[in-house]
C-alpha cells in the first residue's frame, strides 16, 4: 500500500508515517517526553526531505496538543497572561526560524542546521534520560541547585509583573524570549519546545507543574499553528497528509503509552529509550561523515 | 432531431474510447494500452504497455520521456570531517523520467550524433542538460544522471522488447507511484542500417486527481490558505482524535 505526500512528491509506505506516529506518542505517553524530537529524526532517516519533515512535524505537533489543551483549559490550567506572552514569542521566534530557512534553502544549507540542531539535541537529551536513568537522586539534587540559581538571576530583570495563576512575580521579557527561542526550535526542527520548555518553566521560574503542563500545551498549539501556516507560506514546506498521519499515529501511541506506563519500570524504560536517542544521534552523525553515494542531494523544493 | 445529435455524441464516444493508435508512412504504429494515469491518495505506481507494427528488418528503439524543466539539487561538498551543503546546483532542460527500450544496444544502432539529435538514450538525455554557473558541469551533469538512475527514473539499459511472430513488437515501462502531473511522451524509432527510417509517437497524460490534486494546487497557489488548512485538518484530527480517547476512557472506567 502507497500514500501520496502531495507536497512531498514522494510516495511513502502510510503504515510505516502510523509507525512513527505511533511510536513518538509512546515515548510521550510512557516517558513524558515530547514527541517532536523523535518524530522528525525518524522521518528524515527514512529519506523524507528534512525541510518538510520538520515543516510538517510541526503541523502533526498542532494536533497532537490540541486535545490537552482544551482539557487544561476546561481544568483552569492554564496561565492566559503567560500563554500569551509565550506565544507571542514563539510567533516572533517561529517567522524568524522560518525566514532563516528560508535562507539557509537558497544557498543549499538548511538541511545542515536542521541534521546538526538534531544530532546536538538528540546527543543532549539522550545523555540526560541516560544519567536520569541510571540514577533519579543525581537528578533531584542538581535541579535543586539550578533552580535556586537561575530563579535568583531571572527575579532580577527589572520591569516584573504578576502572573496570578502561576503565583509568580517576573519580568514579562523573560516568558516572551523563551517564547521566541520555543519559536525558532519549533521552525528550524519541527518540535513543540515542551523539552525545553517545561524544565525552564517548573525549575527556573518555579510555577506548579499543572499549570507548566496546560500553559506549555496552550502556547504550543498556537506557536506551532504560527509556523506551519508560515512554513507553508515562505517555504511551500507543509505536508498536510503526512501531517495528519502522524497526528493519528501519535493519538494512539499516547494512549498505548499512557496503559504501558502504569505497569512497566520508568527508569529502565527511560534507558532503553535514551540508548535508542543516542543510536539516532550516532547515526544522523555518521550519514555525515560518511562519503556519499551521490554528491548531489534534494535541495528540498517541493516539486 | 434527436438523431441529428445522438449519432455524432455515440461515435465522438466510440473515438474517445478507442486508445489512440499512431503510424507513419513506413508502417511504424504505436499503441500505448493507456494515455491517461490518475495519480490519487493510494496510486502505488502502475505499467504501461506500448505496441505495434513495425517494418520488417528494422532494429527498434522506445523512449518514454517527460517533459524538460529546469530544476535545481543541493550539492554536498566536505568541509573538515562532514559532508555539507555546498551550495545549489542549478540544471536546465531535464526530464523527470527517461526510460529506454531497443532491440539492441544504443551505441550499435546509431551515431552518437544522432543519438544527441534525436534526445536519445544517455548522449542525448545529457546533451539536452545545461547547467548554469558551474566550470565543472561535466561532472554535474554524470552525478546528475547518476541520481536518477539509482532511483529507476532513468533507465538507459535498453533491451526488453518482445518481437512476436507476427512483425508486432511489445514493450513495458513501471511508472513510479511518485510521478509528478504532466504530459509524458512515448516515442519509437526504426532503424535501419545505422540511421532512422520511421519516428511515431504517442502523448501519455499524468492527473492528479482528488484531495492529492487540491493539496498541491492549493499548496502552491494559495500558500496561506494552505497553510490554514493544514492547521485546520491537524486540529480537527487532534480533537477527533481526543474524542475517541475520552469516550474510551469513560467507557473504561465505568467498566472498572
Amino acid at each position: 500500500m502507497s500514500l501520496v505526500l502531495p507536497v512531498a512528491g514522494v510516495v511513502v509506505n502510510p503504515w510505516l508515517i502510523l509507525s512513527i506516529g505511533l511510536f513518538a506518542g509512546f515515548c510521550s505517553g510512557l516517558l513524558g517526553v515530547g514527541g517532536g524530537f523523535i518524530m522528525t529524526p525518524l522521518l528524515i532517516t527514512m529519506g523524507i526531505d528534512p525541510v518538510i519533515a520538520a515543516a510538517s512535524g510541526t503541523n502533526a505537533i498542532v494536533g497532537a496538543s490540541t486535545t490537552g489543551t482544551v482539557t487544561h483549559l476546561r481544568s483552569g490550567n492554564i496561565d492566559m497572561k503567560l500563554g500569551v506572552l509565550l506565544l507571542s514569542g514563539g510567533i516572533l521566534g517561529g517567522g524568524a526560524g522560518t525566514f532563516l530557512i528560508k535562507v539557509l534553502r537558497a544557498r543549499g544549507n538548511a538541511v545542515d542546521l536542521i541534521i546538526f540542531s538534531y544530532i546536538f539535541l538528540l546527543a543532549v537529551m539522550g545523555s540526560m534520560m541516560f544519567v536520569d536513568g541510571l540514577s533519579s537522586r543525581v537528578r533531584e539534587e542538581r535541579e535543586t541547585q539550578s533552580e535556586s540559581f537561575l530563579f535568583r538571576l531571572l527575579r532580577r530583570i527589572p520591569g516584573k509583573t504578576t502572573f496570578r495563576v502561576s503565583g509568580i512575580e517576573i519580568s514579562p521579557l523573560v516568558p516572551f524570549l523563551l517564547g521566541t527561542l520555543v519559536g525558532i526550535l519549533a521552525a528550524v526542527m519541527g518540535v513543540g519546545g515542551g523539552f525545553f520548555l517545561v524544565p525552564a518553566m517548573t525549575f527556573a521560574l518555579a510555577i506548579p507543574m499543572r499549570v507548566v503542563v496546560g500553559t506549555n500545551l496552550f502556547q504550543m498549539v498556537f506557536a506551532t499553528a504560527s509556523v506551519t501556516i508560515m512554513q507553508a507560506l515562505m517555504n511551500h514546506s507543509v505536508d498536510a497528509v503526512l501531517g495528519l498521519t502522524l497526528i493519528v499515529g501519535a493519538a494512539l501511541g499516547a494512549r498505548v503509552g499512557a496503559a504501558f506506563s502504569r505497569v512497566l519500570k520508568g527508569d529502565q524504560l527511560k534507558l532503553l529509550f535514551a540508548l535508542l536517542v543516542l543510536a539516532l544521534s550516532i547515526k544522523m552523525a555518521n550519514d555525515l561523515l560518511r562519503i556519499p553515494i551521490n554528491l548531489l542531494g534534494s535541495s528540498g523544493t517541493p516539486r | 432531431m434527436i438523431r441529428r445529435i445522438l449519432f455524432p455524441f455515440i461515435a465522438f464516444l466510440i473515438v474517445a474510447s478507442v486508445p489512440a493508435l499512431s503510424a507513419d508512412d513506413n508502417g511504424l504504429t504505436l499503441k500505448l494500452d493507456t494515455n491517461s494515469i490518475e495519480v490519487s491518495e493510494f496510486f502505488s505506481g502502475t505499467r504501461i504497455v506500448a505496441s505495434g507494427d513495425f517494418p520488417s528488418g528494422s532494429g527498434l528503439i522506445v523512449q518514454l520521456s517527460g517533459k524538460a524543466v529546469s530544476t535545481s539539487y543541493r550539492l554536498k561538498g566536505k568541509k573538515g570531517p562532514f559532508w555539507l551543503g555546498a551550495g545549489n546546483v542549478k540544471f536546465h532542460g531535464v526530464p523527470w523520467m527517461v526510460l529506454v527500450r531497443s532491440t539492441g544496444p544504443l551505441p550499435e544502432m546509431l551515431p552518437e550524433s544522432e543519438l544527441k539529435r534525436l534526445g536519445l538514450g544517455r548522449p542525448g538525455t545529457a546533451y539536452g542538460i545545461k547547467v548554469t554557473g558551474r566550470s565543472d558541469d561535466g561532472l554535474m551533469k554524470a552525478e546528475l544522471l547518476r541520481l536518477k538512475e539509482r532511483r529507476g527514473l532513468y533507465d538507459f539499459n535498453g533491451g526488453g522488447i518482445e518481437i512476436e511472430r507476427d512483425g508486432r513488437y511489445s514493450c513495458s515501462f513501471r511508472i513510479p507511484p511518485d510521478i509528478p502531473p504532466g504530459d509524458y511522451r512515448v516515442s519509437v524509432y526504426s532503424v535501419i542500417n545505422g540511421k532512422i527510417s520511421g519516428i511515431t509517437s504517442q502523448v501519455l497524460s499524468v492527473h492528479q486527481k482528488r484531495l492529492v490534486s487540491f493539496l498541491k494546487k492549493q499548496s502552491k497557489s494559495h500558500p496561506a490558505f494552505y497553510g490554514i488548512i493544514a492547521v485546520l485538518m491537524a486540529v480537527g484530527a487532534g480533537l477527533i482524535t481526543g474524542l475517541f480517547a475520552g469516550r474510551k476512557k469513560q467507557r473504561g472506567l465505568s467498566e472498572s
